[in-house]
């Protein structure tokens, strides 16, 4: 083939390879010099130089939070106590995160409140929530998990997230974002119903806030008019991250205008010092009075802001300084010895990555990290010799754009996660960053799909489930050209099953009109966001796994070539046993083979490409010429050997002496851990593979052979 | 007035800086004893000689210099340290003071700025570098210390409010079921 065989870097990159990992951004902002606020490029400047360590590099001691495990241990503290406590707190949270990796910014932002939360009410009987439940580390030290920290993220370990199985004190498992307020209505209710009398207080973000599930509870909460409290943490953070690869960008959304306009409300301010005069003037019994014309003066005076709010029915307090535990402890006693207040919500403003110098400076903030240094911030990157399959994505999608200007991409809120700062960078104007907003991501690509544009959503194989009836309903049904690039398809390693995308072959394939494929390797990414971009009269999608490229060679510029839709290929040619591949699990079909061939068997290897639709010519083939066909998918039942089982049996291809075996992902959530171990763990090694090649041929001493090597 | 060392070890002992560093405990207690013994030597974290200000870059008064008193300085310090009329081998050297100068008179020819500056001055929080991070900071301050108002109102008339809230007319679920669970107790 006359490809030239290039591992070139992505276009305007210089530096260190960015790796893949849920947290590549941080690394490749760090390669470039990075442009801080801060220094001007000539002043004296009175704070350290660049080049020295701006934190502790041991840990300091931390005598008060050794004496706290769980939040009854905070009660007899005085607020002197308390800030000392949400100091020693933050640099322990930075010290087990620089051993772990994990979410950073968002934690270091929530120290204080965390601390004025359990001190002011009683968990776990008050119903504590945080929103993504990615900011809940220092929830986690202060809830009697302080010496499993040192397990954030690993198998067996803590979850990088709230998880109702780990503790009583995480009240609600999240993972995605804006499902706080339902589930804290929920509980409000549920409160009521039995009668009791304890609180509710659900913590989420600004960008959690864009999503509209917030406003469906919103709306909800303000119609029952139950009492329960909406922490709302404002960093101004509403995409991952709230920054393009050349610096900090402006929120995207129109409602993070509004929040601003709230912190800066000084009229209402004025009026209310006035009324508050009045009413001392008049005294006495005229409560109602005033309220009504505080009520007036807020309605007249607040704008845009505070009234969305008061308008759903919740009680807004704000804006209060987030890293202020005096305030923070007030606010919370006063609302909390308030009886009847039905719905409140406190604008609480934090500053994600606070305390850290260099999370507050990092256009990231330190969002998410892998090891690093806690003196200097270098993050500890192991150098790979591949990209990430984000990264070819990106690449490929650049490519393709650039011949096509139809082509245009949307992402919801994850310009990192999915490579396309990248696109945005190249094309400005055709990168579209809707904020958490999955439906709308769909059905705003579908109405750009009816004007003859090209649009390309990038989202998250388990965020698309949020969005499906769009894809259904928006999407398929219409047989609009939508592209879907579901990225973090199957196992996904520390994130855990919240992240998982476990059931996009599933979803995705027993759609009529749609084309459903996946890549086995990243020459057949970029060839298959050729084939999506040539797809103009049906929806499409195409799958692909969290990790690094295997290493093959790739064509110039990144510039892939269309493949004929339903063509499989084959890769190995073997006899009695087929291996039909579907995505990555192809390369476990190779490694399983080399495996079994260890035993003196070759089988077939094939790489089926297209889920929909089925290569019928390579499967009558396969059948014709095996005994056995063993379908391969990290996915869940019902999805590639569903449908590959379906054409066999309608085809009478399963009549004679035909045996057909799926490898699937197990029928339950593969907790958190490393790839390695989830892969054992849902049964998905090359190892299983080959074992159940000779358990189906009745070899059973060979298949029992592997799996005791695989575990000794 | 509060010399600066004391200021500056005021603000550091509070824990208010937005840095999570703390300067290791040494430098702490003998700046801790300096104030005590009200010797005027600048906290230790900074050089020895403590840094001169704006107003001694321009070599004006800081009380009582007007605008026009600014001006003019500034037009004699540049005068005297621009580039193109330094001798060569003071070059370098003056052209770090002129720069200097010039962020000096930016700053304190606008009047909100030097009014922001001088706060700074006072709690001895910088001399020299009124970078836009600290001037951002203080106008934070301000902001922030505005917002505590604004929510010791809301809070008030939150109280104000739940005290009718639960009347006969409102038949919100969360009322009815807040009034039978007030019943039953």
């Amino acid at each position: 083939m006359a490809l030239s065989s290039t591992f070139s870097l992505p276009r305007g990159f210089l530096g260190v390879l960015p790796q893949e990992h849920h947290f590549a951004p941080a690394v490749e902002l760090h390669a470039r010099p990075l442009k801080t606020p801060t220094r001007r490029s000539y002043g004296i400047s009175a704070s350290l130089s660049e080049r020295e360590a701006e934190y502790h590099s041991q840990r300091p001691p931390t005598p008060l939070l050794d004496t706290v495990n769980y939040p009854i241990h905070m009660k007899n503290l005085s607020l002197k106590e308390l800030q000392q406590l949400s100091d020693e707190l933050r640099s322990d949270v930075i010290f087990h995160v620089s051993k772990t990796g994990g979410h950073l910014g968002s934690s270091l932002g929530v120290v204080e409140l965390t601390v004025a939360l359990h001190y002011v009410f009683n968990t776990p009987q008050d119903k504590l929530l945080w929103d993504v439940g990615h900011q809940s580390y220092p929830h986690k030290i202060l809830t009697g998990r302080r010496d499993k920290m040192p397990t954030m993220r690993q198998t067996n370990g803590l979850s990088g997230f709230v998880k109702r199985s780990e503790s009583e004190y995480d009240s609600f498992g999240t993972g995605h974002s804006s499902t706080t307020i339902s589930a804290a209505l929920g509980m409000a209710v549920g409160r009521d119903l039995k009668g009791a009398k304890n609180n509710v207080v659900a913590v989420i973000g600004d960008g959690a806030m864009t999503a509209g599930q917030a406003y469906e509870a919103m709306n909800n909460a303000g119609y029952l008019d139950s009492d329960m409290i909406v922490i709302l943490n404002d960093n101004k953070q509403v995409s991952l991250p709230t920054a393009t690869l050349d610096g900090p960008a402006p929120p995207v959304g129109a409602l993070s205008g509004a929040l601003s306009k709230l912190q800066s409300s000084r009229p209402l301010r004025e009026l209310r010092e006035v009324a508050k005069g009045v009413t001392k003037q008049i005294g006495g019994s005229v409560h109602e009075i005033a309220a009504k014309v505080d009520e007036y003066a807020r309605g007249m005076i607040s704008g845009s802001g505070s009234s969305l709010f008061e308008e759903l029915g919740l009680y807004y307090i704000g804006p209060v300084d987030g890293h202020n535990i005096d305030d923070l402890i007030t606010i919370l006693r006063e609302v909390k010895g308030t009886k009847t207040t039905g719905p409140v919500l406190i604008h609480v403003i934090t500053e994600k990555g606070r305390g850290y110098p260099y999370a507050e400076r990092a256009s990231d903030k330190y969002h998410g990290v892998a090891k690093f240094d806690p003196a200097t911030g270098k993050q500890f990157k192991v150098p790979a010799k591949t990209l990430s399959y984000t990264n070819y994505f990106a690449e490929a999608l650049i490519a393709e754009a650039e011949q096509d200007s139809k082509i245009v991409a949307i992402h919801a809120a994850m310009g990192g996660g999915t490579g396309l700062n990248y696109f945005l960078r190249r094309f400005p104007n055709r990168c579209f960053d809707v904020g958490i907003a999955e439906q709308h991501a769909v059905t705003f690509a579908a109405g750009l799909a009816c004007e003859g544009l090209k649009p390309f959503c990038a989202i998250y194989s388990s965020f698309l489930q949020r969005g499906y009836d769009q894809v259904v309903h928006d999407v398929d049904l219409q047989k609009l050209p939508v592209r879907f690039a579901m990225d973090r398809a199957g196992l996904v390693g520390a994130d855990g099953p919240t992240h998982c995308g476990a059931f996009d072959v599933a979803f995705m394939a027993c759609l009529p009109n749609m084309v459903v494929m996946a890549p086995s390797d990243e020459a057949e990414l970029l060839n298959m966001v050729a084939t999506a971009a040539a797809i103009d009269d049906r929806p499409s999608c195409f799958r692909y796994p969290r990790g690094n490229g295997i290493g093959v060679p790739l064509p110039e510029n990144y510039k892939g070539t269309a493949i004929e839709v339903g063509k499989g290929r084959i890769m190995i040619e073997g006899e009695r046993v087929a291996l039909l591949g579907y995505g990555s699990a192809v390369q476990y079909c190779m490694a399983a083979s080399s495996i079994v061939a260890q035993h003196g068997l070759r089988v077939t290897v094939a790489d089926a490409r297209f889920c929909k639709p089925l290569d019928h010519a390579l499967i009558r083939s396969l059948a014709k010429s095996h005994e056995v066909i063993i379908t391969v998918e990290e996915g869940s039942i019902g999805g590639f050997g569903s449908h590959v089982a379906q054409f066999m049996a309608l085809d009478g291809l399963l009549d004679g002496k035909l045996k057909w075996r799926p490898v699937v992902l197990p029928d339950k959530y593969i907790d958190h851990g490393s790839p390695a171990d989830q892969l054992v763990e849902a049964g998905l090694t090359p190892s299983h593979i080959a074992a159940t090649v000779f358990n189906i041929l009745g070899q059973a001493r060979e298949a029992l052979a592997i799996m005791t090597v695989q575990n000794a | 007035a509060a010399s600066p060392a004391s200021a500056a070890f005021a603000v550091a002992v509070a824990g208010g800086g937005r840095a999570g560093f703390r300067p290791p405990p040494r430098a702490t207690t003998r700046a801790r004893a300096a104030a005590a013994s009200g010797a005027a030597s600048a906290y230790t974290a900074m050089p020895a000689q403590p840094q001169p200000t704006f107003y001694d870059l321009l070599g004006i008064s800081a009380e009582g210099s007007s605008f026009e008193d600014v001006r003019a300085a500034y037009r004699r310090m540049a005068r005297k340290y621009h580039p193109d009329v330094s001798p060569p081998d003071a070059a370098k050297e003056h052209t770090r003071r002129f720069i200097q100068v010039q962020e000096a008179y930016e700053t304190l020819s606008d009047p909100s700025r030097r009014t922001t500056y001088d706060r700074a001055l006072a709690r001895g929080v910088c001399r020299l570098a009124f970078s836009p991070a600290a001037r951002r900071h203080d106008a934070e301050q301000e902001e922030k210390s505005g917002w505590r108002t604004s929510w010791e109102g809301q809070i008030s008339e939150l109280k104000k409010r739940s005290t009718v809230k639960d009347a006969e007319e409102n038949l919100s679920w969360g009322a009815q079921m807040r009034r039978r669970r007030a019943e039953q107790s």
